[in-house]
C-alpha cells in the first residue's frame, strides 16, 4: 500500500482556490456535507474542465488520512467507485483544515490556451 | 429471513435497476451536475457525465423542467440517490472509442495539460484525455507542449485513458509499421 494519498478537487469558479490551499477552507464557504474530494486526478479533470478553475492537490501521508477517515473528519461516499470520492463534513472542517498543515499542499492554475 | 424471501419484499420498493434506460425531469441545476426527478425518486448526473465534448456551464445548457434520458449507473446509498450518465448513451460521441480502434503502440501527439502529482495529463486533439506516470515522462516537458504518447490501457465507457510517453515505448507503430527497441537501438 502506497504510504501517501492524493486528494484532488476542482474548485469552482470564483472560489479563491489558491488562498484556501494556504488557509484551509472555511465551512460556511461549504455547508452540510462540505467540500468532495477525490483520490483520482482524471474525476477532478473532469470537473475542472467545466468550473476552468484550476485544481487542488493535498497530499496526506497514509496514516494521517487512515486517522482522518477512521474519525469522520473524512467520509467516503458512493458517487464514484468505493474509495475514489470523499467529503468533509463543514462541521469537521477545523480538524481537517489542522490536518493540511501537516501534509503537502498545491495549486494548479488553468492552462491558458493563447 | 433467507435471502430469496427478503427479496420478494424488497422489490415492491420500485428501485431502478442499475443500467436501465430512464426518463427523469430536471428540478435542479448545480455547477457540478443535473438532479433529476424520476417515479419520485432522486438521479443526479454530475458535470463530467453529461457530454463528451461540451464543457460549458451547466445553466447554460439546461434549464428546469427538461425531460432526459439518463443511463443509472449506480446507486449512492448514503445519500439515497441514483448516479447516472448521459454521455455514455452517446458512444458514437465517446472519444475514447475512437483511440480502441488504433493499432497498438500508435504513436499520438498530445498537448500537456497538467503537471499536477505525480501524473502528467496529456490531452488529445480528439477531447480524450489520459496519464502518463511521473516517471515514465522526459523531464523537459512543460505545460502547453505537445508530446508524443501511446495508449497503455483505456477504459472506452469510463472514459479513462493510461498513456506512456512514445519514447519511453518498446514497440511504438510509426506510419503503420512497427517499431521495435531493437530498431531504434540500430537506428
Amino acid at each position: 500500500m502506497e504510504n501517501e494519498v492524493i486528494l484532488w478537487k476542482a474548485p469552482q469558479l470564483g472560489r479563491r482556490a489558491e488562498q484556501e490551499i494556504v488557509d484551509g477552507f472555511d465551512p460556511q464557504q461549504y455547508p452540510g456535507n462540505g467540500p468532495y474530494f477525490t483520490t483520482v486526478k482524471a474525476i477532478a479533470e473532469g470537473f475542472a474542465s467545466i468550473y476552468g478553475n484550476g485544481l487542488q492537490e493535498i497530499h496526506f501521508s497514509r496514516m494521517v488520512f487512515d486517522n482522518l477517515v477512521a474519525r469522520g473528519v473524512i467520509v467516503a461516499d458512493t458517487f464514484y467507485d468505493p474509495n475514489e470520492s470523499y467529503c468533509v463534513p463543514a462541521a469537521r472542517l477545523t480538524e481537517f483544515n489542522e490536518a493540511m498543515k501537516q501534509g503537502r499542499c498545491f495549486y494548479e492554475k488553468p492552462l491558458v490556451v493563447i | 429471513m433467507l435471502l430469496r424471501e427478503t427479496l420478494s419484499c424488497d422489490m415492491n420498493k420500485n428501485m431502478v435497476e442499475i443500467g436501465a434506460i430512464i426518463e427523469g425531469t430536471v428540478d435542479r441545476i448545480e455547477p457540478y451536475g443535473l438532479f433529476l426527478n424520476h417515479a419520485g425518486g432522486k438521479v443526479v448526473v454530475l458535470g463530467p457525465e453529461v457530454s463528451w465534448h461540451d464543457h460549458r456551464n451547466l445553466r447554460d445548457r439546461f434549464k428546469i423542467r427538461d425531460v432526459l434520458r439518463v443511463l443509472v449507473l449506480r446507486y449512492n446509498y448514503k445519500d439515497d440517490v441514483y448516479v447516472g450518465s448521459i454521455r455514455r448513451l452517446h458512444p458514437e460521441l465517446n472519444p475514447y472509442r475512437d483511440l480502441s480502434r488504433l493499432r497498438p503502440g500508435t504513436v499520438l501527439q498530445g498537448k500537456v495539460t497538467s503537471l499536477a502529482g505525480d501524473e502528467v495529463t496529456v490531452a488529445l486533439p480528439n477531447g480524450a484525455f489520459g496519464h502518463v506516470p511521473k516517471y515514465r515522462a522526459p523531464s523537459h516537458w512543460a505545460r502547453g507542449q505537445m508530446v508524443p504518447v501511446v495508449i497503455t490501457a483505456l477504459e472506452v465507457d469510463e472514459g479513462r485513458l493510461w498513456l506512456d510517453a512514445a519514447e519511453s515505448y518498446p514497440n511504438k507503430t510509426v506510419n503503420g509499421s512497427t517499431e521495435t527497441k531493437e530498431k531504434q537501438a540500430a537506428n
